[in-house]
């Protein structure tokens, strides 16, 4: 319900620190951005991954849409229902999250709200299985194991 | 007087295709020009992202633009190998057509270093300071020559205010500008013929492609040859003789056989050179390479449906990755 809240407060001005504050709210293992238009093909393709993402690891990942605003002059429009929350926002406002000449422009971050993966085109359903998994097992995001844990072979050899 | 009439068929042969070179020169450049409101007849858009044909726009991302200015170009060798075979080389080729401009008009005209193609000159006057001005023109030209072929890939306002910023903000295509400029100037002075017979695309096509009903410049009656050795003379490739039979290396420019003509037009009417093929049908349609029509028409019709079919699969929206704000009114 806060959550609700907190996204409708967010529906009309979303600052440079709001997209930090929504992420912050009820941290999951991974959040996923994804800034689209309601004219491109290729976002469309990239809703469809998210919402089955969504639905999958509901409780593992979430996702937020934030959805660049357009005068629309296009006859292509996305029929696909979203089955996470979308925000709206101007191209203006946009350019602070360093969207630039396209989308789909995907942010992915871990627990620590650290940066994972940045990328500007349709997302793989199968990067998302593979990243859930290594972080289950308590991997990095990258597939290697956590500083504290890695077992230097050659200091040991040394000794 | 004699002199007078013995040139002409050759010089009638060197204006026609004088005409044939501006015309082809001004329809390339004028090709990607032409646009109707954003939309152009022929532009492969890698600054925008689309592929743009015949006043139809289709927002591509850069792979499949790239495979499809591809499938384009192939298939336009094809097409052009199908039907006018190695005549387009000596004809309608930019690289031949710079290259003439190059020793007729620098060389030949500007600078009379050369009479042109030699013809009853073969004691060459040194003349080094019209030879380093020739060759600083040919500088000048080579770098202006690159442009229309830019012109093909980015619209032509964006990239000449890219050139003017002086690449700025893309130097790795002001290396390739300058790269292509620096390899016309090296090719037309030290390469020469070396490149259309042993690195062009065009040339292996046609090679692979070799058809003993293909057209060629064959000579045909040695009885009647007078020996004058015009022909080889006169040819653009250094050591070919066209006497000794068939070679790939020709590309059909048809100057033997207007020099020919002109030769041997005290003896006979017709001269010993023609366009022809191996079975021996003489003065052929330039437009058929193969000399069975129905056969040219079959493989156009089969390859531009395959090219098209190709294309629009590319082009299709579903191989989309991500568009481009500025490509929103084409969906």
């Amino acid at each position: 319900m806060k959550q609700l809240l907190l996204l409708f407060s967010l529906m009309f001005s979303l600052g440079a620190n709001d997209l930090y504050e929504i992420l912050n709210h009820d941290k999951k293992e991974l959040s996923i951005v994804l800034f689209y238009t309601k004219w491109c093909p290729a976002c469309q393709e990239s809703i469809a991954i998210l919402n089955e993402i969504h639905e999958k690891f509901q409780d593992k990942i979430k996702v937020i849409a934030i959805e660049i605003q357009s005068k629309s002059t296009s006859n292509y429009l996305i029929n696909t229902p979203l089955l996470f929350p979308s925000i709206p926002l101007s191209r203006e406002e946009a350019t602070r999250y360093s969207l630039q000449e396209s989308v789909p422009l995907i942010y992915i971050f871990d627990k620590e709200l650290k940066l994972i993966k940045k990328q500007n085109e349709t997302p793989k359903k199968e990067y998302f299985i593979k990243l859930v998994t290594r972080l289950k097992e308590g991997f990095l995001a990258n597939g290697t194991l956590p500083i504290e844990q890695r077992i230097d072979l050659w200091k040991k050899e040394r000794k | 007087m004699e002199k007078r009439e013995k040139m002409s068929r050759f010089e009638t042969h060197a204006r026609y295709k004088n005409k044939l070179a501006i015309l082809v020169t001004l329809l390339a450049i004028a090709l990607p020009m032409i646009h109707a409101g954003e939309r152009h007849l022929l532009l492969f858009n890698f600054y925008q992202n689309r592929f743009e044909i015949l006043f139809f726009a289709f927002e591509v991302n850069t792979p499949f633009l790239a495979a499809i200015f591809i499938v384009f170009a192939f298939s336009i060798i094809l097409l052009f190998n199908v039907t006018y075979a190695r005549y387009f080389c000596g004809h309608f080729c930019p690289k031949t057509i710079l290259k003439n401009l190059f020793r007729e008009v620098i060389e030949g005209k500007i600078f009379k270093i050369i009479k042109q193609k030699n013809i009853q000159n073969e004691n060459i006057d040194k003349k080094p300071l019209q030879t380093f001005l020739a060759y600083a023109t040919l500088g000048v030209v080579t770098l202006i020559a690159p442009l229309p072929f830019f012109f093909y890939f980015i619209p032509c306002e964006i990239f000449i205010r890219m050139l003017l910023e002086g690449f700025a903000n893309a130097p790795s295509l002001g290396m390739l500008y300058g790269a292509i400029s620096l390899y016309l100037f090296a090719e037309i002075l030290f390469f020469k013929e070396f490149f259309c017979s042993y690195v062009c695309p065009y040339q292996l096509v046609h090679a692979i492609t070799y058809n003993e009903q293909k057209s060629y410049y064959a000579f045909y009656d040695k009885e009647a040859c007078i020996e004058c050795d015009m022909c080889v003379k006169v040819c653009p490739i250094p050591d070919l003789d066209i006497k000794k039979g068939y070679d790939a290396r020709c590309i059909a420019c048809g100057d033997c056989s207007a020099v020919c003509a002109d030769m041997v037009e005290a003896k006979r009417a017709t001269p010993l050179l023609l366009y022809t093929d191996a079975k021996g049908v003489k003065n052929r349609s330039r437009f058929f390479s193969f000399s069975d029509k129905k056969r040219v028409l079959l493989l156009v019709a089969a390859i531009l449906l395959a090219s098209i079919a190709a294309i629009t699969t590319l082009a299709s929206s579903k191989n989309l990755t991500s568009c481009n704000f500025a490509n929103e009114s084409l969906h």
